[in-house]
């Protein structure tokens, strides 16, 4: 049967979905939480109508975690990406930095060159772009490819030239266009307050203004390639979808109380909800409804997109929560 | 700071009724003028119920959390310019006019025009952190309210409830069109940020960033609703080369106005494009006269007298005349191609508005 194949990928890459997620030094009680919440997403991709034949939906296998320390995790984790990337057939640790070459890139890399020796926040957030493409910071665009695939395309007789390792051109570019929206986030963040009291020094104040200036320009920058990546998708529901994820996200950095550089603090009221709920929109949001805009291209019906946005949104917190 | 306040209402509030309400909205800098009610074609009272129906919803979909709500909501209180909706409502009823007989606004048209004012505002909240600009439209400017962090968020909120209407017009090539200003707003600003060497190559990349920092939005939206009203390409053409003029035009007036005196302002122009090192249209044609203009323009006008300097070369040399002609020539295409629409009020009042922008210069 066509059909099960896709499910039959994803059940196997499931280990290697559990890897990346499991990456991390964390409490036991953490990786119990992280366990569940992968166990339902899978026992929900598994029970899908369409493979009743699989056994995926009816026992969840017994996962093993071990109390390795964290350098021996960390082959492991390079190994599910590469593992993952094959797949896919695509290097994601490139997907943001294609966008990287441009004109206006260089002409960033060049005023940022003002910034070395600064304490501004956006040189960390480049240096981790750059050297370590490898890290989890390209994983999102890798599970909105790992979905595509698993979720498979509805019309057999479309041409599998179009789509290497079974992953459509517009599949591709949603990838790319996630990626680029959360680096372009990740950058906003780095803004600064610049009240004169923090930073009395001239020569200081003017370094975090230009950095400020950068930090700017390149979200933007950022943010339009998405949108114009997303308007060639020719699809009004996708770019609905992602742009509400990010008014999501912005919505995020408003809940809950802040110090004057804009760090979040604890509030009287903490609890697992607002967790949940700040945490839904600061990070699952987008994840999930690019998992759900990624099998809505395909053509794929209400309830798969429905569970493709769940899975995104566990996968998600699961990562949060080893923040 | 000329901006009249005729209406001492403020804030976003849903309107009971729109025409009840007198909330007269100025469509361009005109001090002393009141909008004509009996002047059939006046830009400003044609579309008055339009934007104010407009600011009300656009105020209704940036409700959120109090503090976002706040901040997304401050430039939205009717009392900017408004010249893009303007120049957007007029245009679709021209088009629709002249297309199908009947200048009623389309829902998806008055969304455009939305779109296009959040789109502008959004970008008006970045430069202002870019900028370090402390006020805005005569009042405090977001950032200096609130900090970087947060402007720079509620920027991005803005831009991103604009997409989300934008993309529920439901019509992909207008999100196309739209998209492609986003990118035009950021590559003006990095035009900004660098400056070319060679004296020839500088006008031609001041008039390509003017294109892309001001004109773009006009020009883009204007061509968006020639699209949803079913206009061919060579109708969306006419459109968007009046909306390319007019925004160019536009900025060559602001940027003259930046050495002159206007009759309401007290004390100096502000010659803020000098302070902030960038070489305008008055500039750049100074320069044939004053060769010494070049080093200062490349040293961004740095140097201690640097910007005195220059504004006594501009108002020495015929800069600023030169600009007014250029202003000129551009409305003058501009009506060119407008007149081939069919005769409209509306299309009239697009007329009427390029006699305004050379006029903010008396």
């Amino acid at each position: 049967m066509e059909c099960s194949r896709p499910w039959e990928r994803l059940h196997k890459n499931r280990h290697k979905l559990w890897d990346i997620s499991s990456q991390c030094q964390e409490t036991i009680s953490n990786r119990r939480h992280q366990m569940t919440l992968l166990g339902k997403c899978c026992q929900q991709i598994g029970s899908s109508p369409k493979n009743a034949a699989l056994p995926c939906g009816q026992n969840i296998p017994k996962m093993k975690y071990s109390t390795v320390t964290a350098q021996q995790k960390k082959p492991d984790w390079n190994r599910a990406v590469s593992d993952a990337e094959k797949i896919v057939g695509y290097p994601t640790s490139y997907l943001t930095l294609r966008s990287l070459f441009s004109d206006e890139m260089s002409n960033i890399a060049l005023h940022m060159r003002k910034l070395v020796g600064s304490s501004h926040p956006l040189l960390k957030t480049a240096k981790r772009l750059i050297y370590n493409g490898r890290n989890n910071m390209q994983t999102r665009g890798l599970i909105v490819l790992l979905i595509s695939k698993a979720a498979g395309h509805l019309d057999p007789n479309e041409l599998e030239q179009d789509k290497p390792a079974g992953v459509s051109h517009n599949q591709r570019s949603l990838a790319e266009i996630t990626e680029m929206i959360h680096t372009a986030h990740l950058i906003h963040k780095g803004v600064v307050n610049l009240s004169p009291a923090v930073f009395s020094d001239g020569t200081t104040l003017q370094d975090m203004e230009f950095g400020n200036k950068i930090a700017i320009l390149s979200g933007d920058y950022l943010l339009a390639n998405a949108c114009t990546g997303l308007a060639s998708l020719r699809n009004t529901h996708v770019v609905e979808l992602v742009s509400t994820a990010i008014s999501d996200f912005m919505e995020a950095e408003f809940i809950g109380e802040f110090d004057t550089q804009g760090n979040p603090m604890p509030t009287a009221d903490f609890d697992i909800n607002f967790w949940e709920e700040k945490n839904f929109k600061a990070a699952g949001s987008l994840m999930a409804k690019s998992c759900k805009a990624a099998v809505l291209l395909a053509g794929h019906g209400e309830e798969l997109q429905e569970r493709s946005f769940e899975f995104g949104c566990k996968i998600a917190l699961a990562w949060q929560s080893n923040n | 700071n000329d901006e009249l306040r005729v209406c001492p209402c403020r804030g976003g509030g849903p309107r009971s009724s729109p025409s009840g309400h007198h909330h007269q909205v100025r469509s361009l800098h005109e001090p002393g003028r009141q909008p004509d009610e009996s002047d059939q074609t006046d830009p400003a009272s044609l579309t008055q119920d339009d934007l104010s129906n407009m600011f009300s919803d656009i105020n209704k979909r940036l409700r959120s959390i109090d503090e976002l709500q706040e901040i997304s909501k401050y430039y939205f209180d009717g009392q900017g310019k408004a010249v893009r909706p303007v120049i957007t409502v007029l245009m679709s009823r021209a088009i629709n006019s002249h297309l199908h007989n009947d200048h009623r606004l389309l829902q998806s048209q008055q969304q455009v025009a939305k779109v296009a004012e959040m789109i502008h505002t959004a970008s008006l909240v970045h430069d202002d952190v870019i900028d370090a600009a402390d006020t805005r439209r005569g009042k405090p400017s977001v950032n200096f309210l609130y900090g970087q962090r947060k402007a720079v968020m509620a920027g991005d909120y803005i831009l991103s409830v604009a997409s989300t209407m934008l993309a529920q017009i439901r019509n992909e090539e207008v999100v196309v069109v739209l998209a492609q200003v986003l990118a035009d707003l950021v590559q003006g600003e990095f035009m900004q940020l660098g400056s070319k060497e060679n004296e020839n190559e500088r006008f031609a990349h001041y008039l390509k960033k003017t294109f892309k920092k001001t004109a773009s939005l006009i020009a883009y939206s204007c061509k968006a609703v020639a699209i949803l009203s079913g206009g061919d390409e060579s109708l969306q053409e006419v459109a968007f080369q009046y909306g390319r003029n007019i925004g160019i035009a536009f900025q060559l007036v602001d940027d003259l106005l930046d050495f002159v005196a206007s009759s309401n302002q007290l004390g100096k122009p502000s010659a803020m494009d000098l302070k902030l090192g960038l070489a305008t249209a008055p500039v750049l044609f100074a320069c044939e006269k004053f060769p010494e203009l070049n080093p200062m323009i490349m040293r961004r006008f740095h140097e201690p007298g640097d910007v005195v300097k220059a504004f006594e070369y501009v108002h020495k040399s015929d800069g600023l005349q030169q600009t007014q002609y250029l202003a000129r020539q551009h409305c003058q295409e501009a009506i060119r191609v407008i007149s081939s629409l069919k005769p409209s009020q509306e299309q009239k009042a697009l007329i009427t508005i390029t006699d305004k922008i050379i006029h903010r210069l008396k």
